[in-house]
């Protein structure tokens, strides 16, 4: 079974009513490398929990992996990983300082927001392509 | 052409305590201070030592080492565009000329940043001499600004919030402008070029559609062009604005800098790799713009 299959399988599972012909079109314009559960709640057009339901099915089946990414104080990624202890302890952010000039400062990665997406599974990666 | 001193050179190093000297010193990297100066110790040692006497040629010493220094350092850089009749100004607002050589000249500002002091209350002030050092180039005038501490606090025993500083770039950039003889130089040409080129990517970009400004930050530092050409091709038709770019071939050692390319403004926010700095950099911008 390709990831995309199983990707659609875990949507099935929580959408009983199937998926019409646009939300599949639109889930296929998705950036398989980074998924955010709004991607998925505001195509389907159901709630974040079911969305989120719907791309842990899809962890548990292999066909994506979750990840956390840690944000600078202006939203900017920074960093990212697999779990969040494996985020690297110190993030490079810019900001700007009193007069708009830009600037950089090291911050620790506990004191920054997280906050998770998924990844097609990298290692089945060519099956995907292949399929969508 | 020889080395032109002034009679203010000395007179505002002289002028000046030795804390002021070492405050100035400090600013350099500590490569080029042990280089010059002391072979060993810390920066803020050999600084002390280096700004400890008054003498007239050691003053002199210090002054030669700001001027040739100044482009190692983290950095402001504002360009003007001239159509030939630009001059390198006597002095800038509260500052004075300290050496000239013909097509640069190194002046030094007076600023002072007001502090107050925390538990217990407590107002106070804290002094600097400001390198600033203009440069006259066949079409464009650079004006670059030493970046001073950050760290306002790092000098004061107890915690500090500053409240504010008696002089900015902007002040003294006014005072540059007045005679109407430089503006602003656009250098979206010259950024676009060395962009083209892959000599540089951007990991920030700010840019201006009809209707909107637009930034687009790209996670984890990646370089726009790299991850996505499309959107590169889209916005490179846009005047740019306050960005951070990152090196690519031939200026690895200069890491990421920012740039206003639309206000002609480049910043060089860290120290370089040793013995590198961003003129060839800002060399390949204006022969391209």
């Amino acid at each position: 079974m390709s990831l995309f299959d199983k990707f659609f399988r875990a949507i099935s599972s929580v959408l009983p009513s199937g998926l019409g012909t646009k939300e599949t079109e639109l889930l296929l314009k998705l950036d398989p490398h980074k998924v955010y559960v709004e991607n998925v709640r505001s195509i389907l057009g159901v709630s974040h929990r079911e969305a989120v339901r719907i791309l842990e099915t899809a962890v548990r089946q292999g066909a994506f992996t979750r990840l956390v990414e840690v944000q600078c104080p202006d939203g900017t990624v920074a960093a990212s990983a697999e779990r969040e202890e494996d985020l690297p302890p110190m993030v490079h952010c810019w900001y700007e300082d009193d007069e708009g000039h830009l600037e950089e400062t090291n911050i620790n990665s506990q004191l920054l927001r997280k906050s998770t997406f998924y990844r097609i599974n990298e290692r089945q990666r060519d099956t995907f392509q292949r399929t969508a | 052409m020889a080395t032109r001193w002034y009679d203010c050179a000395v007179s505002i190093l002289k002028k000046s305590s030795a804390d002021l000297r070492q405050r100035l010193l400090e600013l350099f990297p500590a490569t080029n201070l042990r280089r010059t100066f002391v072979s060993g110790g810390t920066k803020e040692k050999v600084s002390r030592t280096a700004a400890s006497s008054s003498d007239t040629k050691q003053l002199g010493a210090v002054a030669d080492f700001i001027d040739k220094n100044v482009p190692f350092c983290k950095q402001h850089v504002y360009v003007f565009s001239h159509d030939g009749d630009a001059v390198l100004p006597l002095s800038i607002t509260n500052g004075e000329m300290v050496k000239s050589d013909g097509d640069h000249a190194l002046y030094l500002a007076r600023i002072e940043y007001t502090v107050v002091q925390l538990d217990p209350l407590k107002y106070s002030s804290i002094d600097f001499l400001w390198p600033v050092r203009i440069e006259l180039h066949q079409n464009y005038l650079l004006v670059r600004f030493v970046v001073l501490e950050k760290s306002i606090g790092s000098y004061f025993e107890k915690e500090v919030v500053v409240r504010g500083k008696s002089l900015s770039e902007e002040t003294i950039m006014g005072g540059l402008l007045v005679d109407g003889t430089i503006s602003r130089a656009d250098l979206n040409k010259g950024f676009k070029a060395l962009w083209h080129r892959d000599r540089i990517d951007a990991t920030r970009i700010r840019y201006k559609e009809p209707e909107a400004t637009v930034t687009r930050t790209m996670d984890e530092e990646k370089g726009l062009k790299q991850t996505n050409p499309e959107k590169y091709e889209e916005l490179r038709r846009f005047p740019l604005h306050q960005s951070v770019f990152i090196p690519n071939r031939g200026f690895a050692e200069v890491g990421a800098f920012t740039a206003d390319p639309t206000e002609g403004f480049i910043g060089f926010t860290r120290y370089f790799k040793e013995g590198a700095t961003g003129d060839e950099l800002i060399r390949q911008i204006l022969s391209s713009n």
